[in-house]
């Protein structure tokens, strides 16, 4: 833990990139609604890699969804770059979020080079013609990504750690300050949960991306992340991995009502034993 | 896999095209010689004058319905799998052609049930509007709902039962209908490319060009729907846009044909696969214009088999695609045994 590099220097102006003020989220509408989660109150600053954490069923999917504005909210408010979501065009969400899901996208015939293409959707005009530019940013995306191998290939024949690659170079020729990614390293291997996140960081810290993923690894978000949201049944906790760990929350989050006696985490270390 | 190849293709494909279309208007119940037809074709005169008007009056306008046929069912069944993400899904998937069947039995087989006893003649024109007018009230249904519902598999579910409930319409008013009538329609239903005559082919290229320029100008569109609609919408999409124009074009496009020729099945679900493993890309600024290509060849192969060469009878056409569409979607289901995990 104390090898972690911290990329945000605290003297510089730190600012909210995202705000949620009182959010709630959910499904339905009116007398119907059925709220996931407590109301909630967080942050990303600017350059953040923030990690999502919580149990199976509490809402991640569901926050991350409402925050790409891929799903209306029940209610509060979502804050990015000082102006509440919904007063933005699509067009201008697509240009400062980009969205990765949790979704298998196999598509017959799709090559990774169309697949980053698309990211510049929000860029061109109605026909999606490229221009020398959108082709550079795409190169750029697929250097970062490592992916110069692979730019050819079906879309169907990819690992599923290439595949989650590619899917993230999309959203860097995208060209968006705001990542948001749910799940990114789920079926991965630990070779590529490392990759991923990893990766992640790296775009954090050098190319200025601001980002929010969620994940069930907590090893890597207490390695990795600058900042946990624990999301519970009564909102989310954030904070720094250190602070939540030294306050005892994560474990409270992650295992409160365990069925299984004697599983604690250790508020030093982060790790998990059993009795 | 540069675009040479995908010149090339287009080259070979179209060379192909041509030599269909010469073939089809060589075939007939009536044999004309190569060096006549070509006289005709080239300077519109022949040793015997009946031969021009057979093909001049028959064998074009046949031809030429089956290219327009062939390459609008291709486009709408590309749209369909597109847009629902489903390589079964197909131009009728919407209930299109149950809705023209549903107007076409109105007419036939409705006038009989108000007015008994009287005897009926169909023209052409009045089917053609029937259809027309019966596919156009499915499609506004759709649309309706598509303005409601977020999930596009609970509009693909609406389509097929949309589809189902106008064919129990139709069994209700064949059961009470007079066996001459009855016979009409199942005649049409049979489907047919020689009832189009070259009067009504303007009408035909007008309505279905309209169709095209609906799915050419919704081409961003349908590549970014290869991701599903989250990720459409994510990459600035404008989903319901898009799928309004597409069940528009869509609608035109089979509403018409089968207005024109009767429901032709299986090459709108057949060929998108064909033109893919022919292309290997899933970009629809190679495929639109590569099904519509492989559309026409196909209904014009087609078009030959019901001829039945050196025979002077006629296999319905509806049966012939079935059975060369058939086989195809069975080497893609077997194929691509991975379905069970699409969701």
């Amino acid at each position: 833990m104390e090898e972690k590099k911290k990329h945000i220097n605290p003297s510089e102006n730190r600012k909210e990139l995202i705000k949620l003020e009182g959010l709630e989220i959910g499904y339905g509408k009116g007398k119907k609604a059925s709220a996931l989660s407590g109301k909630i109150d967080c942050n990303v600053f600017r350059g953040e890699l923030v990690s999502l954490m919580g149990r199976n069923g509490c809402g991640k999917s569901t926050l991350l969804r409402t925050m790409a504005g891929l799903q209306e909210s029940l209610g509060g408010k979502i804050i990015i770059k000082g102006r509440p979501v919904h007063e933005y065009q699509r067009m201008e969400i697509a240009r400062m979020l980009g969205f990765v899901s949790t979704e298998v996208i196999r598509v017959e015939g799709l090559r990774v080079r169309d697949l980053v293409a698309m990211g510049r959707y929000p860029h061109t005009g109605w026909f999606g013609s490229l221009s020398s530019s959108d082709h550079e940013m795409i190169d750029r995306a697929i250097a970062v990504t490592s992916l110069d191998d692979l730019v050819d290939r079906d879309l169907d024949e990819l690992s599923d750690g290439e595949r989650q690659r590619a899917m993230i170079a999309r959203t860097l020729a995208q060209d968006t300050e705001i990542l948001i990614l749910d799940e990114p390293t789920a079926f991965l291997d630990l070779t590529h949960k490392y990759e991923i996140t990893l990766l992640l960081g790296k775009l954090a810290r050098e190319h200025g991306k601001t980002i929010l993923f969620s994940t069930h690894d907590l090893q890597l978000s207490l390695q990795e992340a600058d900042k946990i949201w624990l999301m519970g049944e009564d909102g989310v906790i954030e904070g720094s991995p250190e602070d939540l760990l030294s306050r005892g929350k994560i474990g409270e989050v992650l295992l409160k009502d365990s069925s299984m006696d004697g599983i604690s985490l250790d508020p030093r270390t982060g790790k998990v034993s059993l009795e | 896999m540069g675009k040479g190849r995908y010149i090339f293709l287009f080259g070979i494909l179209g060379i192909l095209l041509l030599i269909s279309f010469l073939a089809d208007l060589f075939l007939g119940s009536v044999n004309i010689p190569v060096n006549e037809l070509l006289s005709i074709l080239l300077k519109g005169e022949s040793s015997q004058s009946e031969w021009i008007t057979i093909v001049q009056d028959f064998r074009i306008p046949r031809a030429v319905t089956a290219v327009f046929a062939g390459l609008s069912l291709s486009l709408a069944g590309l749209q369909m799998q597109t847009v629902f993400r489903n390589p079964l899904a197909g131009p009728y998937v919407l209930g299109i052609s149950s809705g023209a069947s549903l107007g076409v039995a109105i007419l036939v087989m409705g006038a009989y049930i108000l007015f008994p006893g009287r005897d009926f003649h169909f023209q052409t024109g009045g089917i053609i509007t029937a259809a027309w007018l019966g596919s156009g009230l499915i499609m506004l249904l759709l649309l309706l709902v598509s303005f409601r519902i977020k999930d596009i598999m609970t509009i693909l579910i609406l389509g097929i039962l949309f589809g189902s409930i106008t064919i129990a319409f139709v069994s209700i008013l064949q059961y009470f209908t007079h066996e001459t009538l009855l016979k009409t329609f199942i005649v049409w239903t049979l489907g047919s490319l020689g009832n189009v005559t070259r009067g009504q082919l303007p009408v035909l290229a007008g309505s279905l060009g309209l169709g095209v320029i609906l799915s050419i100008v919704s081409i961003k569109i349908l590549n970014a729907m290869l991701l599903g609609e989250n990720y459409a919408r994510s990459i600035g999409i404008n989903v319901m846009t898009g799928r309004i124009l597409l069940f528009i074009s869509t609608s035109i496009l089979a509403g018409t044909v089968t207005a024109f020729c009767g429901p032709i099945g299986f090459i709108g679900i057949a060929v998108p696969h064909i033109a893919r493993l022919i292309w290997k890309t899933a970009d629809h600024r190679i495929l639109i214009p590569a099904v519509m290509l492989v559309g026409a060849i196909v209904l014009l192969i087609a078009d030959m088999i019901s001829q039945l060469p050196g025979s002077d009878r006629l296999l319905p056409i509806n049966s012939v695609t079935a059975l060369i569409g058939i086989p195809v979607v069975v080497w893609i289901v077997v194929r691509n045994q991975r379905f069970a995990n699409l969701s």
